[in-house]
């Protein structure tokens, strides 16, 4: 038999038990479903964060810090953090001062003349408008961002002009949390941020007289009055919590504020000099990108690019998405039980048949084939209803719960990515696995004695 | 090609042995014939004496415990399933009682299934089926389902399929039996019909007067053994189509 014979054959039968076949491959198209939905959302945060990461020309950056990152750290959980503490160069960290800020200056000036050389600033403080308060982490940029993508496209007014204004760009989040309904409406309002730092006198107090320890921290708030002038693209939002507020990094330096980003933070300084937390070097290219990480390797800096951490990034989602991928299949491989089923009781309804086939000439192999054959196109057909399924699921899905991070003013997220690759293989492995659920009815069918089946009523 | 001077079929002291609740039942005992090209042989007897387990052992569906079956020079008894299967396809035509039609499939779908087995393609077997059905009085039919059709139609459709791949012999095994008088006349004298053509059948019956009709050679069979082997004049010899 040819295959276009074979095909037309097993059509014809599956439409002769038209209700059994279609639940059949219902349930095909279920387990594919859940395949494809667990699979494609694996891919579809990775497609998110690529995405991100190429339109902000984050690849493009090269983080100094003052110890070593250990990548495979970074997205686990494992041992290799504690241990990483231990490492000779987490014990003797380079300090981030100025002239080291200077030096990598200099050194990026050869390489990468256009690029922007900042360091990191983060800290936490208060942000209250009105009678309206939230806590927001604050971040010191220079002015020049505003030609970076991501800050080059802000939704509502601009970027600030002067690296020592007393302006400030915020996410639309941050507008909500502090009482103001519209982006437009933030433009031109003053806002009070308020920081705190270490109070010198009471630690020298604290000092000399360590039963005053009971009386609080030492620690002494400031406040600052600034200008909203423009409200953050939504692009630029999503990778990060969405909080954010972005002050000029000449104005930050006459901030008081504690240097640390949290609790385990400010342990881990206790072994640290004063320095910054990273030196960010912002370059026009990836290729520029990575001969600066290879200078900066050579002064002896501790330098990683965005690139190398979403190398450790995808790896991680290489086993996130097998996690994904075995739970899916599983639910595919209960769904081909199914056809192995509807197969024997098709074998036992055709018995009569099979052996009339045999007794006109049909070979053992031409049987199994017509076997085979019935289970890929089932395969087949629950694999393409399975992608529809799975689209039309994960379609809903992912309004939903855009339809609730819109609710909290949050950006539009894609959870789902159907990548051709995965269209393809959901069909391949769908005929695959039916085709190994074929091979007892087919191998039972092959082995039928023609006069037994002829006798068969 | 069978060779007009040598037996056709050869069935070689053949003895058939099952195994019943592990007790041994003769159906057939060190039986011996030849057909020769061209002769109308019917093998008669009662119910039990073991037709048809010579129908299946000829038609190639089974396997004799001793002896030798040789069709057209070949020892069928020691083929392998696929060439058994080819054998079944091409050397030998069968025609049982029930027809065996496929429900699902039009008359010409099943006249041509032994096609389809052979590979053969569609506009190839849909071409044969027509002439087929044309021959056996059913153009009209060529899309009927057997169920649209009566049972001596269906018989008709049996015939064609088994004249499909242009056999050595037919194997008929009891072709009028589920048909009336008037139905199983018309399917006598498409045997005798085909038989004048040049065709070699064997037809089992229990029914005397058919083989009586038809046959140029009698072999009786009792209790699994051959009691008589007579030739024979049919009463249709001269019956014109």
């Amino acid at each position: 038999m040819t295959l276009s014979d074979l095909i037309k054959f097993a059509l014809s039968n599956l439409w002769r038990e038209k209700l059994r076949s279609l639940l059949t491959i219902l349930g095909v198209s279920i387990g594919v479903a859940a395949l494809m939905a667990m699979v494609s959302f694996g891919s579809g945060l990775q497609k998110t964060f690529s995405d991100e990461f190429n339109d902000l020309e984050l690849f493009n950056t090269v983080r100094i810090t003052p110890t070593r990152v250990d990548l495979s750290t970074i997205f686990s959980l494992s041992k290799r953090t504690v241990k990483n503490l231990a490492q000779p160069d987490a014990k003797n960290p380079i300090v981030l001062t100025d002239s080291v800020l200077q030096k990598v200056k200099e050194v990026v000036l050869h390489i990468a003349p256009n690029a922007l050389i900042y360091p990191e600033i983060i800290f936490p403080s208060r942000v209250a408008f009105d009678t309206m308060e939230t806590v927001v982490m604050t971040e010191a940029l220079p002015a020049a961002m505003a030609n970076v993508a991501g800050y080059r496209e802000i939704r509502v007014g601009k970027f600030f002009e002067s690296d020592s204004s007393h302006d400030v760009v915020v996410s639309e989040i941050l507008l909500t949390r502090i009482g103001i309904r519209s982006p437009e409406a933030a433009l031109g309002k003053h806002i009070k941020l308020t920081t705190v730092s270490l109070d010198a006198q009471r630690v020298m107090q604290l000092a000399l007289t360590p039963m005053q320890f009971g009386m609080g921290l030492p620690v002494a708030e400031k406040s600052y009055d600034f200008r909203i002038v423009g409200v953050l693209s939504n692009d630029i939002q999503k990778l990060s919590s969405g909080f954010r507020l972005i002050m000029p990094i000449a104005t930050s330096e006459k901030i008081s504020r504690l240097n640390f980003l949290s609790t385990i933070e400010l342990l881990r300084k206790n072994e640290q000099s004063a320095g910054y937390q990273a030196i960010i070097v912002r370059a026009t290219s990836q290729k520029e990108c990575e001969a600066l990480k290879a200078a900066m390797e050579t002064l002896g800096l501790n330098a990683t690019s965005f690139t190398d951490q979403f190398e450790e990034f995808k790896k991680l989602f290489i086993v996130f998405e097998f996690a994904l991928a075995v739970i899916g299949t599983v639910a595919l491989v209960v769904a081909t039980l199914g056809i192995t089923n509807t197969m024997v009781m098709s074998i036992m309804e055709r018995y009569r048949e099979i052996g009339i086939m045999k007794a006109t000439g049909a070979a053992d192999r031409e049987i199994r084939k017509i076997f085979f054959v019935e289970s890929v196109v089932i395969g087949f057909i629950g694999g393409i209803g399975g992608i529809v399924l799975g689209k039309l699921a994960t379609a809903a899905i992912n309004m939903l719960v855009n339809l609730y991070i819109a609710s909290q003013t949050g950006t539009r997220i894609e959870f789902f990515h159907f990548p051709l690759w995965l269209m393809l293989s959901a069909v391949i492995f769908s005929m695959v696995i039916s085709l190994i659920a074929g091979l007892y009815p087919a191998y039972r069918a092959m082995r039928i004695d023609p006069v037994e089946a002829l006798r068969y009523q | 090609m069978p060779n007009s001077e040598k037996p056709l079929i050869e069935v070689e002291a053949v003895s058939r042995i099952y195994n019943l609740n592990m007790l041994p039942v003769v159906a057939l005992k060190n039986v011996s014939f030849s057909v020769m090209e061209g002769e109308f042989v019917a093998i008669v007897g009662k119910s039990g004496s073991g037709k048809s387990t010579l129908l299946n052992l000829i038609g190639g569906m089974d396997r004799p415990t001793s002896g030798e079956i040789i069709v057209a020079g070949k020892v069928i008894s020691q083929m392998s399933r696929d060439e058994l299967a080819h054998y079944r396809r091409n050397v030998v035509g069968m025609i049982f009682q029930a027809f065996h039609l496929i429900p699902s499939m039009s008359a010409w779908e099943n006249v041509a299934m032994p096609m389809l087995f052979a590979g053969r393609s569609e506009s190839e077997r849909q071409a044969r089926a027509k002439e087929l059905l044309a021959r056996v009085g059913l153009a009209h039919r060529y899309n009927h389902r057997p169920v649209e059709l009566s049972g001596g139609e269906q018989q008709r459709v049996a015939i064609a399929r088994a004249l499909v791949n242009d056999p050595y012999f037919l194997l008929a095994d009891e072709p009028t039996g589920n048909l009336d008088s008037r139905t199983s006349d018309e399917i006598v004298h498409l045997l005798h019909h085909i038989h004048k053509q040049g065709k070699t059948v064997l037809m089992i019956t229990h029914d005397q007067m058919l083989a009586e009709q038809l046959s140029t050679r009698i072999i009786t069979l009792k209790d699994g053994e051959i009691v008589s082997d007579e030739t024979h004049k049919p009463a249709l010899t001269n019956l014109q189509s």
